[in-house]
């Protein structure tokens, strides 16, 4: 008898079975009966199965495959045999509250000789990121049931030659009574709700939650809305900025109870200070708004017009024989200076990139902030501005700042000679809210 | 056909390049002492140097050797003397201008102190050979 540890990289969901109009298991394999495993899970003995356990952590839900990243026998599938197809085999398993869910496996499996391993992102947290199992993302909360299987001593062979028939032999698994004595989703809410920051990085393995169940069960938060189709993701947590973060003061909008009334706000605010080009993103929670690469002075007020809104940073100067002389007899070098900001309104305490949330330290460039110009959408969805702040959610105000050397690409610079207050201050923007 | 003494117009054409290379040399000095070319400031002389050294040197010993005569009765053609002194005053006024133009060629060429004076070489290279050809067509053509 060979036991096999199988790693399932996998997300997300279809729909709970809740939600769902009381789909149960032979809706299931009713919907399975026309996907490539029908007729096959016949195969499987589920009395062979002889213990069970489970662990939750958090992966970002960017990657699309974050257990990849921490798993090399999912790499060993996903080099040898490719993605599985979407919809190959769904899990049904007791989700919080006792409630089944359906959820579509799309990722891959590890391989091991004693026992078999199945991962799978709740699909609470795949709701909330509004994730379609169609488009390949995946949520951040991931599920790791681990299973003593016996009599699959054929498995490594047809996990080697017939991998999709290795898929299908699972199914049984799936469905059987043992996984309803696993009892509810781990932690229930709780661990739902707390996602370990470490494992926001896409580099750290993300560790385990412990899988006690606490006694006190712990409402869940509210739902936050899916992003609607087409609304770009902007990086998360956000690239290293030049500058702390700075919080914009909730008094600096009052009433503001919905997405769409700061957004409204925030735009008005831009506007009256000459920042009339935004580029839309989603965020966790949120939306953030890119404004335009401009040219601003050493002191952080902008360029005039029109030279505050150049095609590409370049060195300019204010012409008078102080500024000859200092040029033509001191060790000055001009240089161009430029931002770009970029407000973010979210409920995630984690928004830049960093050691404790983690993300990816990337510098960025002056075509980086282009693309992010072109690469939003003009306004906020409609379908996101009726959403709630909650009291969680904040306005931050990011700043990019670059340096562009003679004869040199322009860079990022950090910590320059602002703090990040400073940029909106001297850029108008605080002033215009100060003096609501 | 109009002429002048060799001495006085030899000494009026060494007044541009005297002129020129001490204005020169004071910016250099300055610059070079304020960090201007930053470490670089040996190439910045080298750079400056075979533009005005060897000419003056001619010129000079011109000078010494017209001033070592009991009596210098030699004459050049007024023109020849006019169009000497005139390239001379623009190779000088031309040289000293790329100088000067450092800190437009830092904001509006982008170009660094030394990249702007070596890339500048070519059009001094010209108006310097200009001037010394007449100079010397002066001295070819000094009637004893």
């Amino acid at each position: 008898m060979q036991w096999m540890r199988i790693t399932v990289l996998a997300c997300v969901v279809a729909w709970s079975f809740a939600m769902a109009e009381g789909l149960d298991g032979a809706g299931w394999l009713h919907r399975h009966a026309d996907g490539p495993s029908a007729g096959i899970a016949s195969l499987i003995d589920p009395s062979l199965v002889t213990s069970a356990s489970r662990t939750s952590y958090g992966v970002p839900y960017e990657l699309a495959f974050p257990v990849c990243e921490v798993n090399h026998e999912s790499r060993y599938w996903d080099e040898n045999f490719g993605i599985p197809p979407l919809g190959t085999w769904l899990l049904v398993r007791s989700a919080e509250s006792g409630l089944s869910t359906l959820c579509t496996v799309v990722g891959t499996f590890g391989f091991a000789a004693d026992e078999a391993r199945l991962v799978n992102i709740s699909p609470r947290v795949a709701d909330a990121l509004g994730v379609d199992p169609d488009d390949g993302l995946f949520g951040i909360l991931v599920e790791e049931y681990l299973w003593n299987v016996g009599s699959l001593a054929d498995t490594r062979s047809m996990f080697l030659e017939q991998p999709q028939a290795y898929f299908s032999r699972m199914e049984p698994y799936l469905s059987l009574p043992n996984l309803e004595s696993l009892g509810p989703a781990v932690g229930g809410s709780a661990v739902w709700g707390a996602i370990p920051d470490q494992a926001r990085d896409r580099h750290v393995p993300p560790p385990s939650v412990p899988t006690s169940v606490p006694d006190t069960p712990v409402a869940p938060d509210p739902p936050s809305r899916p992003p609607p189709d087409g609304f770009p993701h902007f990086p998360w947590p956000v690239p290293p900025p030049s500058v702390r973060p700075v919080e914009f003061p909730r008094e600096f909008f009052p009433e503001a109870h919905t997405l769409g009334r700061i957004d409204a706000m925030l735009h008005e605010g831009l506007r009256s200070v000459g920042y009339f080009d935004q580029s839309y993103y989603y965020v966790p929670s949120g939306f953030a708004v890119v404004t335009r690469l401009e040219q601003i002075n050493r002191d952080a007020t902008p360029k005039p017009e029109p030279e505050r809104w150049p095609p590409a940073l370049r060195i300019t100067h204010r012409w008078s024989l102080s500024t000859y002389l200092r040029l033509l007899f001191t060790d000055e070098v001009p240089v161009g200076y430029g931002r770009v900001l970029v407000f973010v309104v979210t409920d995630d305490d984690c928004v830049v990139v960093s050691d404790v949330c983690g993300g990816e330290r990337t510098e960025v460039d002056q075509e980086t902030v282009n693309v992010w110009l072109e690469g939003g959408i003009g306004r906020l969805p409609m379908s996101m501005a009726d959403i709630e702040l909650g009291d969680s959610h904040a306005v931050w105000g990011i700043v990019y700042e670059f340096e562009k050397p003679p004869a040199g690409e322009p860079y990022q610079t950090f910590n320059r000679e602002h703090q990040g207050q400073n940029h909106f201050i001297q850029a108008g923007i605080w002033g215009y809210f100060e003096a609501r | 056909m109009a002429v002048v003494g060799f001495r006085r117009s030899m000494t009026k054409i060494s007044y541009p390049w005297y002129g020129g290379a001490l204005f020169g040399f004071a910016l250099l000095f300055a610059q070079s002492f304020v960090g201007r070319f930053d470490t670089n400031f040996v190439e910045a002389w080298n750079w400056f140097a075979p533009h005005v050294v060897p000419t003056i040197g001619i010129i000079t010993s011109a000078l010494i050797a017209a001033s070592q005569r009991k009596s210098d009765e030699r004459t050049v053609d007024t023109a020849i003397y006019r169009l000497a002194l005139l390239a001379s005053w623009t190779y000088v006024v031309f040289l000293n201008l790329t100088i000067l133009a450092i800190p437009f060629a830092l904001v509006n060429l982008e170009m660094y102190p030394l990249e702007w004076l070596q890339g500048a070489n070519a059009i001094i290279g010209v108006f310097q050979g200009i001037a010394l050809g007449f100079i010397g067509f002066f001295y070819g053509k000094a009637d004893a």
